[in-house]
Parts: C-alpha cells; structure tokens; sequence
C-alpha cells in the first residue's frame, strides 16, 4: 500500500479473468473468506453495505458506483461514528489472463485527510492538495435521491 | 487555540511556500521570522504571513526565545492523519493477501474436479 495524496491506494496482479476477480470481489460468500468481515449489500448505486467484525465491530456504508468487471465504488463508516466516512474503489483491469486490481481508499468528510507519510518533510514533495469536496450528509442526501431517481 | 478542522490545517498546505516552511522546521527544529525569510528568499513580512496562516490551522507555535519570537512545527494532526493512513494501508494489504489466498484455494479446488 502506498499513501498518494489524501488516499492509500494498493494494486494487486491476481492469475484470473476479470469475470472471477469481480465474482469474487462482489459475491458475499467469497467476500467473507477473504475480507476478514462478513459484508451483506445491494450492489447497486445508493444501495444498503454492512460489514460485521464480529464482537460487535461493524461499519455501515451505502454503494456509490457499480460497474460490473470494471469498478466499484463505495463509502464506509463505523457504526459508532458516522462522520469518519472513507470512500473505497476497486478498479479492475484486464492484463492478458491476468487481472490487476486497484483498490483505493480515501478518507472524507468532516476529518479529510491528505497526503502525509510520518514524516512532516514529505509535505513538500506533493505538489497538488486535495480535500474533500463533500461531508457526511451529503453522501446520505446522494444516496437517497438515487434510489429516488431509480424508483 | 483549540485544534482547527483537518480541512483548514489542509487548505492552508495547499501553498508551495507553506509547505516549503512546514518542511523546513520539521528538518531544523524552531527557527525565527528572519532565519526562514533568508532561507526561502522571500521578504520577512511575507514570510511572517504565511506563518501566520500556519499558526492560526495549529500547524506551527510561537516561543518566545529571549527577545525574538521562533516557530516550531505542531505535528499532532499530520500524526493523526498518518495513524488513519498507516492503519487503513495495512488492512488493505492483508485484505489482498487473503484475496491472493482465496483465488489460489479456488482454483486448486477447480483443478482437482
């Protein structure tokens, strides 16, 4: 995992089809063997995520962008404390019989972050700052009026 | 003052030579109005603006040291803001880990039907 900006991104070279990685991504029997959680959801924009830990950690999370064997996006929370959103996108791409998986974690809301390493001298290096353009509520305004919209 | 929202201390990076002098005094330790304008070649009372600006986001403190005023960096936030990074980082890599071991699991068993 490396931290660009006010994110950390990580890629990955999986030795599947685009098809099996996205399968394996979205279907929740698979999610729970490898995601270390189980996680229920509506895979479509504006639908419904739970993640449960176990011992009672859970975060909640509400589906932002599908686009079946290419991308998903979504925003996530813990249950306790709803203003530390994070926005999640996996983003898949074919490389011959193989399958290079980005997935990118952002942190939003009211406590966005940038990019930092520990060490405050890398702030120099990064040349364009970014922040969040949008809170906590305005994730839940969105996904309310998609299912609006949908309906 | 109190801590400034994470999105203030951010905005107020989003200046090269704010970032410049962050980067500075997290090398040299506290240092003086004149010290950092002579280091960045810009005017004393442009450089006292900008610490201004990182002072009143928390990202930098006045002393008072015998008769002149020094700054040093504050780095309480940009450490909260690594924790989060540095934690969310490591689940990621095991997450894909245990991808990696999912997909190979699957794949044998599908060899051995």
């Amino acid at each position: 995992m490396t931290v660009e900006s006010e994110s950390v991104e990580g890629e990955a070279v999986f030795p599947v089809s685009v098809d099996e990685l996205w399968d394996a991504l979205t279907d929740p029997q698979s999610v729970a063997d490898w995601f270390g959680a189980t996680v229920t959801w509506e895979l479509t924009p504006g639908g419904d995520l739970e993640v449960h830990y176990g011992e009672g950690n859970a975060r909640r999370g509400v589906i932002g962008e599908v686009l079946p064997y290419r991308r998903l996006r979504y925003w996530w929370w813990p249950v306790e404390d709803d203003q530390q959103v994070s926005e999640v996108t996996y983003a898949l791409e074919p490389r011959g019989a193989e399958t290079v998986l980005i997935v990118t974690e952002r942190r939003a809301g009211p406590t966005a972050a940038c990019a930092v390493n520990s060490s405050a001298a890398d702030l120099a290096a990064v040349s364009s700052w970014r922040w969040s353009e949008w809170d906590t509520r305005l994730v839940h305004l969105w996904a309310r009026a998609q299912r609006v919209t949908d309906r | 003052m109190g801590a400034a929202p994470i999105e203030l201390m951010f905005a107020a990076l989003g200046d090269p030579i704010r970032r410049q002098l962050v980067a500075q005094l997290s090398r040299d330790g506290a240092l003086n109005g004149s010290q950092l304008a002579r280091a960045h070649r810009v005017s004393r009372q442009a450089i006292m603006k900008h610490l201004g600006i990182l002072a009143d986001v928390g990202l930098v403190t006045r002393q008072r040291h015998r008769n002149e005023v020094r700054y040093e960096l504050n780095t309480d936030q940009l450490n909260e803001a690594a924790a989060w990074l540095n934690a969310v980082g490591a689940q990621w890599d095991q997450r894909l880990a245990a991808l990696h071991d999912h997909l190979r699991r699957r794949g044998d068993s599908r060899s051995q039907e």
